[in-house]
């Protein structure tokens, strides 16, 4: 089990901070006054009351619509935050729910807190949690990181819950003069965030061209790869960022030094500024966003050994 | 013998003292803080009047909820044969606490003014004002007053006046 304590919140609270559990609030009042012609002035006794434990938790899905998945995709991430509006540093039990009525199931999900800060799921920085101690009024953000299944079809969806529950309850039977009693608002909230298969996705082909008479490969037949990337199913105002294309030589030929271009443009072989390479067994290019209807092509040329 | 009797005299005199400097003062206040509950019977169920209104009572307060209104009572007691003139009461306001407007009562003729400055001085509510946020004057609210000052013309002799305000814990 995982167990942070957090003094201070990343971000500001949206709540007014209520007087903090076993804060004494004391009152005296004094007098001025003229008695017989005398002037007088006199303080009363000092009454006082404590402030009683509030336990009081909120937790919130912050993606504003459904988080766009693919089948097969790794780290998908759903955001939350966890408030602690009670008046004392609560200890919090966090638990990942997975709503039954959802279309599949997502694989390996894992609670983790954003560990510095920055409202991003960063691997290997963002803490795995399942406790938080969170002080009065703080807040912090929270992710559900899941793998898609391969079997997740488009417009599915899964309802992913985390389940946030105060480790301290409420003061039981009769009052007990002279000790603070806890007091219940909310101790256990559940905010749900969603998973949705789109309904557009990458497509790619490959076709090859042989430079020869018969149309047949020798040695020495030059073949033009060329691959086209485009976006399938409603493609219609839709963006894929990030394509990376990677593709090894076939064995038995050689890679044609200069021939890698990007829709037409020539890229150079080492890794340097432009978006292709070639290390030796494949070709490597940072094909950028596409977008609607408009596809991509990468073309490179290899010699039969 | 004389001396045993000067040591009587002697002990008896610091008894006198002693029980005089006990005595109940002729002027004294006190005071008390509430706060309301429902009233239940014996089931713990919550009784309700004929209308199906819950029945709510004034209780001592020694622990208090975020959220909820404290009453305070201050009580002046005048047991001299005089009459008490020109008496100034102050409470502070514990920054963990915010007035309730227009709570202010008495059993006798009170003029009631506030302080944005801890009691330095107390006026009444049109004439404060509080910097803003904007670095800007602007008119206080209750949220603002941080001390309470009653002004009563008299109490006469033998008799006490009760005034009480409202306030909610932060």
């Amino acid at each position: 089990m995982r167990y942070i304590s957090i003094a201070v919140m990343f971000l500001g609270t949206l709540y007014a901070k209520g007087t903090l559990a076993n804060t004494v609030i004391n009152n005296v009042a004094k007098i001025n006054y003229t008695l017989g012609g005398i002037d007088n002035n006199i303080t009363s006794n000092t009454s006082s009351f404590v402030v009683d434990k509030v336990v009081d938790i909120v937790i919130v899905w912050q993606d504003n619509a459904p988080v766009e998945v693919g089948a097969s995709e790794h780290d998908k991430v759903l955001k939350f935050n966890l408030t602690n509006l009670g008046n004392f540093t609560d200890d919090i039990n966090l638990t990942y729910e997975h709503n039954s009525t959802s279309d599949f199931v997502p694989l390996n999900p894992i609670i983790h807190i954003d560990s510095n800060g920055n409202g991003t799921y960063d691997p290997g920085v963002d803490a795995v949690l399942t406790d938080i101690n969170l002080s009065s009024d703080a807040n912090t953000t929270l992710f559900i990181v899941s793998d898609i299944p391969s079997d997740a079809n488009i417009s599915n969806i899964s309802r992913d819950d985390i389940k946030a529950a105060s480790n301290t309850s409420a003061t039981a039977g009769a009052d007990r003069p002279n000790q603070v009693d806890t007091v219940v608002r909310k101790g256990t909230d559940r905010a749900e965030g969603i998973y949705k298969v789109r309904d557009y996705f990458l497509i790619s082909s490959k076709s090859a061209k042989i430079h020869s008479d018969d149309n047949a490969t020798h040695t020495g037949t030059i073949i033009t790869y060329t691959i086209d990337l485009g976006i399938g199913g409603n493609s219609a105002g839709k963006s894929i960022t990030n394509v990376k294309l990677k593709d090894s030589i076939p064995a038995g030929t050689k890679y044609q030094a200069g021939s890698l271009r990007l829709d037409g443009a020539n890229l150079s072989d080492p890794a340097d500024g432009d978006a292709g390479n070639f290390d030796g067994i494949a070709v490597h290019v940072n094909v950028g966003t596409i977008s609607g209807a408009v596809h991509k092509k990468v073309k490179f040329d290899v010699r039969v050994q | 013998m004389i001396k045993k009797l000067t040591l009587a005299i002697a002990i008896l005199s610091t008894m006198t003292a002693v029980l005089y400097a006990k005595e109940k003062p002729l002027v004294y206040m006190s005071v008390a803080s509430y706060q309301q509950v429902f009233v239940k019977d014996k089931k713990g169920h919550i009784k309700k009047d004929k209308n199906g209104k819950p029945i709510k009572k004034w209780v001592r307060a020694t622990k208090v909820i975020p959220g909820y209104i404290v009453k305070y009572v201050d009580t002046i007691v005048n047991d001299a044969n005089d009459t008490l003139k020109n008496a100034t009461v102050t409470n502070p306001i514990d920054p963990n606490l915010i007035f309730v407007a227009d709570s202010a009562k008495s059993d006798a003729n009170i003029s009631v003014k506030y302080s944005v400055n801890r009691g330095k001085s107390f006026d009444t509510p049109d004439k404060l004002m509080v910097l803003g946020k904007d670095r800007k004057m602007h008119p206080a609210k209750p949220k603002d007053y941080n001390a309470i000052s009653f002004t009563i013309d008299k109490v006469p002799a033998h008799s006490k006046v009760k005034i009480s305000y409202k306030v909610k814990l932060k």
